[in-house]
């Protein structure tokens, strides 16, 4: 019998940590938290050999066996992985650029089930270790990766000094380990010409603003992560407070943009929307930045209420499924650009048309 | 050209750069000059000639200078029909200016170059970025060799990295490396961090410093365990234990020959 792909499973499932109800998830899209982590003893990845690094992820395997949470985890070699499948899981957010591109013995990850918490073994790190969530929820967040990395403690020993806190390869990340990171979708700064002035503030106070794709496409979609950049010296519960209250200002600047708009350019701000949405609702090819730019602008009319039939998770999804790795995994073969194209169009608007589809039946009862 | 009006004397005076990303382009400017979309990168210790710059924050950089932010976007590099700097074939697409030494430096890269050489936004991830700089700097190389080295080179005896590689990848081998390159780590955690000292989450280290059967053991573990154990005993006011305890770390920190100064890996 041959054993399932485990990558199967979560592609046939909705992205989870975007499909919750999280709170203010108008505006504020997911919060993120990983804890970079080491073993005592033995050398980080770097300079790790074959059976370090078996050994750590042996240790670690048994230690998450003690992590509710984690019970029935997705636990795969990257080197077991097709390229399709890693990128799947990079896209997904699962695990990180750089251990979608190895695959050296010991590179693993392991994904809970409900997805909202992932270790990548031997990365930069022998752990780094991830929970997500769907809108603003820091604090649960912090209270949920502190419990996860407080029950793997039980069974594994970490490089750590009263110094100097958690021990990492990257001074960087020396200390709680921790980024703390909230993904904002901000086309109202965005559209006032404001996103650099904020960058700047929020970069005074050592915290960090970027885009979250990569080159080209990374403001396409008009989403942003904020997230601390010390790591040492700041207590984890101080990073996050520091990190919510910025959030809470970064989201007060995009509500006023959004008003200003609606005030000044109402016009302009509708006849934008609405061409999204006969671009997305009609397109049957659709470029990865054109359909992020018009995803945005869909998303913003949903916050306006400008659409009863669509929700913000739809775009959120959409947001992850129409990217190439997703594509090629729903139709389980390799496809080229022009194909990804139509299959991005496809998608797109099947999804939509369901939308509309079910408020139309809702109406005719 | 654009130009860039203070020039990098000193690596701690201004040691400081940002990148940027206009349209899929990315340069790196130096302090003060300003970058239009919100992308900066972590701080690494990137050797580049003969000068050891350490890289940090965004904010750092535009205050380092204590000058305001020129606003800037190098209009130099608008349209311009240039050769891959690495290929030669390809037209570039992306540009990267830093200063070296106090002198300008530009490196521009076809996309497919710039992919090998992992530039994107993604790059203030790091590893990449001090790889690249790295490269940058043999490609730009002017100083001559004879130059004395800014740092001594050092090894750490666990794991066996040196400060070469260190100042390469920006990463270090092991857990024993934050004492070998502490000299460097006290330069560059203040840049880094918000502090210096551990405050948050901590957790217990076993009494008895157990490290797993498989484990590297080196000289500074040792030393590490006696102050450990050390702590342990004054804390329970075993004061004789403590005694002999400050001994034998007396002994071993002036040189005493220790039985396991060699690196050897304990694998089965
Ligand atoms: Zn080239
Ligand atoms: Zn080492």
């Amino acid at each position: 019998m041959k054993a399932k792909n485990p990558i199967d499973q979560l592609a046939d499932q909705p992205v989870q940590w975007l499909s919750d109800d999280g709170p203010d998830a108008g505006i504020t899209v997911s919060t993120r938290i990983r804890l970079a982590r080491n073993l005592a003893g033995i050398p980080f990845p770097t300079k790790a050999n074959t059976r370090h690094r078996q050994a750590v992820l042996q240790m670690v395997r048994e230690a998450v066996a003690g992590v509710p949470l984690m019970d029935g985890c997705i636990d795969v070699k990257m080197s077991s992985l097709a390229e399709l499948d890693r990128v799947f899981l990079l896209e997904r957010h699962l695990i990180s650029r750089e251990h979608c591109s190895t695959r050296k013995t010991g590179n693993s990850v392991f994904v809970a089930r409900g997805e909202n918490c992932s270790i990548m073994v031997n990365e930069e790190d022998h752990l780094r270790l991830q929970v997500m969530t769907a809108g603003m929820q820091l604090e649960q967040l912090w209270q949920l990766v502190d419990h996860v990395d407080s029950l793997l403690t039980e069974r594994l020993q970490y490089a750590y000094s009263d110094d100097l806190g958690f021990l990492t390869a990257c001074p960087t990340n020396v200390g709680t380990g921790i980024r703390a990171s909230v993904m904002l979708h901000l086309p109202g700064l965005v559209f006032a010409n404001q996103i650099e002035a904020i960058t700047q503030a929020v970069h005074t106070i050592g915290f960090v603003v970027r885009g979250l794709y990569g080159e080209g496409s990374d403001t396409a979609g008009n989403l942003f992560q904020v997230s601390n950049q010390s790591t040492l010296g700041e207590s984890e519960t101080y990073i996050i407070e520091k990190l919510e209250k910025i959030i809470r200002q970064v989201v007060e600047h995009e509500r006023n943009a959004r008003q200003v708009l609606l005030e000044r350019k109402p016009k302009y701000l509708y006849d934008h929307i609405g061409r999204a949405y006969g671009i997305l609702r009609h397109a049957y090819i659709l470029e990865s930045s054109e359909a992020l730019r018009q995803l945005s602008a869909l998303r913003l009319g949903i916050d306006l209420n400008m659409f009863s039939s669509i929700d913000a998770h739809t775009i959120n999804e959409l947001m992850v499924m129409i990217q190439p790795g997703h594509l090629q995994k729903i139709h389980n073969r390799t496809l080229d650009e022009n194909e990804r194209d139509i299959a991005r169009a496809d998608i797109v608007r099947g999804r939509l048309n369901d939308s509309k589809r079910q408020t139309t039946d809702e109406q005719s009862h | 050209m654009a130009t860039i009006d203070s020039p990098v004397h000193n690596a701690r005076e201004c040691s400081t750069f940002s990148i940027d990303s206009v349209d899929g382009n990315i340069c790196f400017v130096q302090a003060g000059r300003r970058l239009s979309n919100p992308t900066s990168f972590l701080a690494r210790y990137v050797k580049i000639g003969v000068q050891t710059v350490m890289y940090t924050r965004k904010d750092a950089c535009v205050y380092a200078n204590g000058r305001e932010p020129i606003f800037d976007d190098n209009p130099a590099w608008q349209g311009l029909d240039m050769d891959c700097d690495l290929c030669g074939d390809n037209e570039a697409t992306n540009h990267i200016e830093m200063v070296i030494d106090g002198d300008k430096k530009s490196l521009h890269l076809c996309s497919q170059c710039a992919n090998k050489k992992k530039i994107n936004p993604n790059m203030f991830e790091g590893v990449a970025l001090a790889e690249l700089l790295h490269n940058f700097a043999d490609m730009t190389k002017e100083v001559p060799e004879e130059q004395p080295e800014t740092v001594p080179l050092m090894t750490c005896p666990t794991c066996e990295l040196t400060s070469t590689e260190f100042q390469k990848s920006g990463l270090l081998g092991c857990a024993d490396c934050y004492e070998i390159f502490k000299p460097f780590l006290l330069e560059a955690l203040p840049a880094l961090h918000k502090g210096v000292n551990h405050v948050g989450k901590m957790i217990e280290l076993p009494d008895d410093g157990s490290l797993p059967a498989f484990a590297v053991k080196a000289p500074v573990n040792r030393l590490k365990d006696l102050q450990a154990a050390l702590r342990q005993a004054v804390s329970d006011e075993h004061y004789e234990e403590a005694a002999a305890l400050r001994d034998e770390i007396k002994n071993l920190m002036e040189g005493e020959p220790s039985e396991d100064g060699v690196n050897d890996e304990i694998l089965p």
